[in-house]
């Protein structure tokens, strides 16, 4: 249970500043304003206990208040700790009650911010303080032995270097680094600027010379101190850094805490400075210490302002960068994708890889795509951005159609600007929308405007009255018995012409011709134009013929080749009502069809058929096909062709049981659509041709003329055209050229407001800069 | 059919987000590197970083930008806890080129998260300029810019918190049949086994916020969702990228008492083997993109039958993009296959001898 994350609320109140672990490992102090304690490391369940508290009584002396505590790194019994008033005090834990405190040093006059013990003298520790000086102390003596003077006005962090005995590092709020030999205090060896705000914290690497330092700037850099420092690296945390540890056995690795903002630990891998590693965020207020077990790499243990100590184990830290969104990936207008992929990096090829490669090049890949683990490839955070375009001369397909298909936008523009929404008759209108929807490959549209022609092209099917159908139900059926099932549109069109007629008794053209029609329509061979393949007389171009297959064409609406058995409920039920009712409630209708439909005759059926009883034949309703097909487009993305049919239509859409604010989302979506495409004249258009109130509307927002009089300058708004109330003049209805009214085109200039004919004023203007009026510099382009 | 034509990005860390505007004619792109990358298309058609800099302290996730009509307005949000507000200025003339100098300014930075900032998108232009955040503390915040001239001012509409951390959030498209403005956000918690896309309804009037329903279904940590544009459907799509892929259809339902119920089904699609970061829309909505962890893009299309179908998958290799076909030719159940096999046959081998029924 060693390697679990485990934490120990140590006081009620007051917080901890600082911690420091004893040379075994095994115990740690917690320092800080009202509070020193000592907690042991329980070796069996890894939790703490607390061993020794320095503070129990109610001294309020400050020299008791610690910004710091340090371990004497040879003697367990020694620790020493840096007050808030300056006092630097060495404690010796063999003793008892107030001997504890060993030494009390005096000698600093502000703050003491760090303290530290030289790693192989036990009897020399130093101490940095707001005095902008670092002290050296001997054990053996009471006052200081050595003093520093740093030149700043303040001294943040002291450390001594792991890899020359003598030399140490302090860093301070002036934002500079300075290196010191304890021998000699006259000059430091070496100083640099490393920030240009406060720095914080310093820390030495373990085994490379190199010194991390932690800053206000919320920057870690890492300097290397082989001769003159040279920044190797730049950190970028989200807070002010407070402390840094490097992580004992990784090289690259740092640990970091902030002052303020950011509760969290971080590990740093130095090579990819912007995100960490590894993150801990159990503390609810700021960390203020941490230090490393040792050289156990996965323990890191912590204190914070929240007042609790945590030993927290690597495997329970968050890793920001593994949960981070390794992908970007977006669709551009012209069904282009921009994709960003984090790069998997591989091993490198082994000799013998290589040799095996070379004599295979295809299994170079294979070979190579041994990735490395997720933590020795972290450092390498990289991405490669590439994008996919739609080729149009690409030809590896046989398929033509996969292009066009593809190719959204090309049709979405194409249509939107070729197809033809009103000023012709809808049957013209029809064959030409259909052509453009093929040009572009849109073939279920293309179907539908054929559909639409034939259904709503013709005068007389404008007039069609349903309620006549009842009575005449008797004549149908027995017309049906002898009809295929494939029988739809056109011979069902013919049909209600008939009935029409009939009702007005009306002895036309039309009639004849149907009669005629039926007549061959039972005779069987002689009519064979009238019972085409698949029933889809709609399809009135052979070419289209062969490319819609039976399948599609089915699908494009459940109910446009009606295969089933008769559906008594919907003869019976007239669709009246239904006309007008909410398209939801038809949709189980369809259901029903689409069910029977499936039941359809097997392939081995015998060739003539029994009918027992007359079935009554299925009403077939265009209204509430067209309206299914719309629908159906539009389910299936394509509103452009479902509005533009239902603009189209003119008044013959009154019949379509489709609510407004259905239609009224299309419109909204079929707009949006245009205006991403920057097609703003088809747009408005659109919005022109609407019958809806708050969609014509949205052409009156948003676009204001300020008018103003040409000459007294007053807005002229409250009266008509460009009679000015105050001047009591139409002059300004004048051209400033020629003098007479302007009718048709106006230009002016919005500096001045004098205007006229718009040829005049280019003619004008092409010369001349200045208002042919008053002078005024127009700004004419 | 695809050409792969690979960028050359200085981005010094990995790019989390890459995204076009509204109208697909500029690219913005972030990266852990804390910069910011504006693209823009050259008359050749070639894209070049035409603005770029230090945006964030930390990683910078997500990247979106406003309507148009606000002007070029672009947020972001980071690892650093903040998500920031930039716009596009126009600097002088300089010397004698006739562009003027580009420039984004920082309009503000919204600092109330206490945890990293996950998620960051604009609402729809009818909601105003508005804008929702997601942090890993699970955390949604509604902002509004009162005035939509004034891009620094912004105020905190509602807050609402959830158990789990959020990774990402979207904004409905449209509210048709719907009482109120819909916004989805995804959990990447991965301890427990419970629901981890969020749906909240957004009431303007009301002034108000809520969760409404929580999709069960999907249980695995979710790393990006997205609502599909607005393209006239009677119905709301939501792509959901988990360890597999999801599209959720949403309905708008009002039963007999008049009050407003959501319709959801849920479809997971598991053809990418592999967890899936990124989902994206087209314009029209009719395809849909889907990146997974293996490098492949996903193209996914919707046929007649209204099912989504993998369409085709990319790699940015080269290593064969591969195309498979039947997209608008559905793929129909069997039983209307062989009907049509039927009738076929009996046409066409004689035309004239049609069974009669």
């Amino acid at each position: 249970m060693l390697d679990e994350t485990v934490s120990l609320r140590i006081c009620q109140d007051g917080h901890a500043n600082a911690l420091a672990l004893n040379r075994d490992c095994n115990q740690i102090a917690v320092a800080g304003r009202s509070l020193l304690k000592l907690f042991a490391i329980d070796s069996d369940d890894g939790g703490f206990t607390e061993v020794c508290n320095m503070r129990s009584g109610k001294n309020q002396n400050l020299s008791y208040s610690s910004n710091d505590v340090a371990w004497s790194s040879l003697d367990n019994n020694i620790l020493a700790t840096a007050a808030t008033n300056g006092v630097v005090s060495v404690w010796d834990l063999s003793k008892f009650g107030r001997q504890k405190q060993l030494l009390v040093y005096n000698d600093h006059q502000r703050t003491a911010h760090t303290v530290t013990f030289h790693s192989s003298e036990m009897n020399l520790l130093i101490s940095g303080s707001q005095d902008g000086t670092i002290k050296c102390f001997d054990t053996r003596c009471d006052k200081a032995v050595n003093t520093f003077y740093s030149n700043s006005e303040s001294v943040r962090d002291v450390k001594f270097s792991p890899h020359s005995p003598h030399t140490f590092s302090a860093v301070s709020e002036n934002g500079t680094v300075q290196l010191w030999d304890l021998r000699r205090a006259d000059k430091c060896i070496l100083q640099f600027t490393a920030h240009s705000d406060p720095i914080y914290t310093c820390d030495w690497h373990p085994t490379n010379n190199w010194l991390a330092t932690g800053s206000r700037d919320k920057q870690i850099k890492i300097w290397n101190m082989d001769g003159k420092a040279s920044l190797d690296h730049t950190i970028h945390t989200i807070a002010v850094v407070g402390r840094v540890k490097w992580r004992p056995e990784k090289t690259y690795h740092i640990a970091s805490c902030a002052l303020v903002v950011d509760y969290s630990i971080h590990i740093w891998d130095i090579r990819r400075p912007f995100i960490p590693f590894a993150s801990f965020n159990d503390h609810t207020n700021v960390t203020t210490g941490i230090v490393w077990k040792g050289t156990d790499t996965n323990c890191l243990i912590s204190t914070s302002k929240d007042s609790t100590i945590y030993k927290h184990a690597f495997k329970d830290a968050s890793r920001p960068a593994l949960k981070a969104n390794a992908q970007g990936a977006s669709l551009g207008r012209k069904g282009d994708i921009s994709f960003a992929n984090k790069l998997k990096y591989f091993l490198p090829v082994t000799a013998a890889q290589v040799v095996k490669s070379n004599s295979n090049y295809n299994n170079n890949m294979i070979t190579r795509q041994r990735s490395m683990t997720g933590t020795e490839q972290f450092h390498i955070g990289k991405s490669d951005m590439c994008r996919f375009l739609l080729n149009p001369s690409y030809t590896g397909y046989v398929d033509p159609e996969i292009s066009v298909e593809l190719k959204e936008h090309e049709c979405f523009i194409g249509c939107a600007k070729e197809l033809i929404l009103s000023g012709k008759k809808l049957a013209d209108i029809c064959k030409h929308n259909a052509s453009v929807c093929r040009k572009y490959g849109k073939h279920n549209a293309t179907t539908l405007w054929n559909f639409v022609e034939i259904a709503y092209g013709s005068n007389e099917l404008n007039k069609l009255k349903y309620e006549h159908r009842n009575s005449f139900s008797t004549q149908k059926n027995s017309q049906a018995s002898r009809r295929p099932t494939q029988v739809v549109n056109t011979d069902v069109l013919k049909w209600d012409h008939n009935e029409n007629n009939n009702v007005n008794g009306s002895d036309n053209d039309t009639e004849l011709k149907s009669q005629d029609d039926d007549l061959m329509d039972h005779n069987g061979p002689g009519g064979k134009q009238f019972y085409p393949p698949y029933g889809s007389v709609i399809l009135s171009e052979s070419q289209i013929l062969t490319e819609i297959t039976f399948d599609n064409f089915d699908n494009l609406r459940n109910g446009f080749t009606y295969v089933g058995p008769p559906d008594i409920s919907k003869a019976l039920a007239l669709p009246e009502t239904t006309l007008h009712c909410d398209v939801q409630a038809a949709r189980p209708q369809l259901d029903i069809n689409a069910d029977d439909r499936d039941k359809s005759p097997p392939p081995n059926m015998p060739v003539e058929l029994k009918v027992t009883s007359i079935p009554p034949v299925p009403l077939w309703e265009p209204h509430q096909f067209i309206t299914d097909a719309l629908l159906l487009q539009n389910d299936v993305g394509d509103v452009q062709t479902a509005l533009s049919v239902l603009i189209a239509m003119g008044e013959n859409r009154k019949y379509l049981p489709i609510n407004e604010a259905l239609i009224e989302h299309w419109f909204q979506t079929y707009i949006d659509q245009l205006h991403r495409y920057q097609m703003w004249n088809e747009a408005c258009r659109v919005i022109n041709l609407s019958w809806l109130r708050s969609v014509r509307e949205l052409n009156q927002k948003s676009t204001t003329v300020h008018t103003n009089c040409g000459d007294c300058g007053r807005p002229l708004g409250g009266s008509v055209g460009w009679y000015c109330q105050k001047c009591k003049s139409m002059r300004l209805a004048k051209c400033s050229i020629c003098g007479l009214i302007v009718r048709g085109l106006y230009a002016w200039c919005q500096g001045c407001s004098h205007g006229g004919h718009l040829q005049h004023l280019m003619a004008y203007f092409a010369n001349n800069s200045n208002c042919p009026k008053c002078g005024h510099l127009c700004e004419y382009n | 059919m695809f050409e792969v034509e690979s960028i050359i990005v200085d981005h010094k860390d990995v790019i989390h987000d890459v995204v076009f505007d509204y109208y697909g004619r500029r690219m913005a792109t972030c990266s852990s590197d804390q910069t910011v990358k504006i693209w823009d298309e050259n008359e050749q058609g070639e894209w070049a970083v035409t603005s770029s800099w230090k945006a964030h302290s930390g990683s910078i996730w997500r990247v979106s930008w406003a309507h148009p009509e606000f002007g070029q307005v672009l947020a972001t949000c980071s690892f650093d806890r903040t998500a920031s507000v930039w716009e596009e200025v126009l600097g002088e003339k300089v010397g004698g080129t006739m562009t003027p100098a580009r420039r984004w300014v920082k309009r503000t930075i919204l600092v109330d998260s206490r945890t990293s900032v996950t998620d960051v998108e604009f609402a729809p232009k009818y909601l105003g300029l508005l804008l929702a955040t997601a942090s890993a503390d699970g955390v949604i915040r509604i902002y509004e810019a009162p005035d939509i001239m004034n891009l620094s001012q912004w105020s905190v509409q509602h807050e609402i918190t959830n158990k789990l951390p959020l990774s990402c959030l979207s904004w409905n498209t449209s509210m048709y049949m719907l009482s109120s403005q819909l916004l989805a956000a995804g959990s990447d918690e991965t301890a427990t086994a419970t629901g981890k896309v969020f749906i909240f309804a957004y009431s303007e009037n009301a002034r108000k916020c809520v969760k409404v329903d929580t999709i069960n279904d999907i249980t695995d940590p979710v790393t990006d969702l997205a609502f599909a544009p607005n393209a006239g459907r009677s119905f709301h799509m939501l792509a959901v990228a988990s360890k597999d892929l999801y599209i959720v259809n949403i309905r708008g339902t009002s039963d007999a008492t008049g009050t407003s119920k959501l319709d959801i089904q849920t479809v997971k699609h598991t053809d990418h083997n592999c967890p899936v970061w990124r989902v994206c829309w087209n314009m029209f909505a009719t395809m849909l993109i889907s990146t997974g962890d293996d490098g492949c893009v996903r193209i996914w299309r919707m046929n007649y039958s209204k099912k989504w179908k993998c369409a085709a998958e990319l790699k940015a290799d080269g290593s064969g993009p591969s195309y498979e076909p039947t997209l608008n030719s559905p793929s129909l159940p069997s039983s209307a296959a062989t009907t049509a096999k039927y009738y076929k046959k009996g046409i066409i081998s004689n035309p004239n001898q049609v069974p009669w029924h």
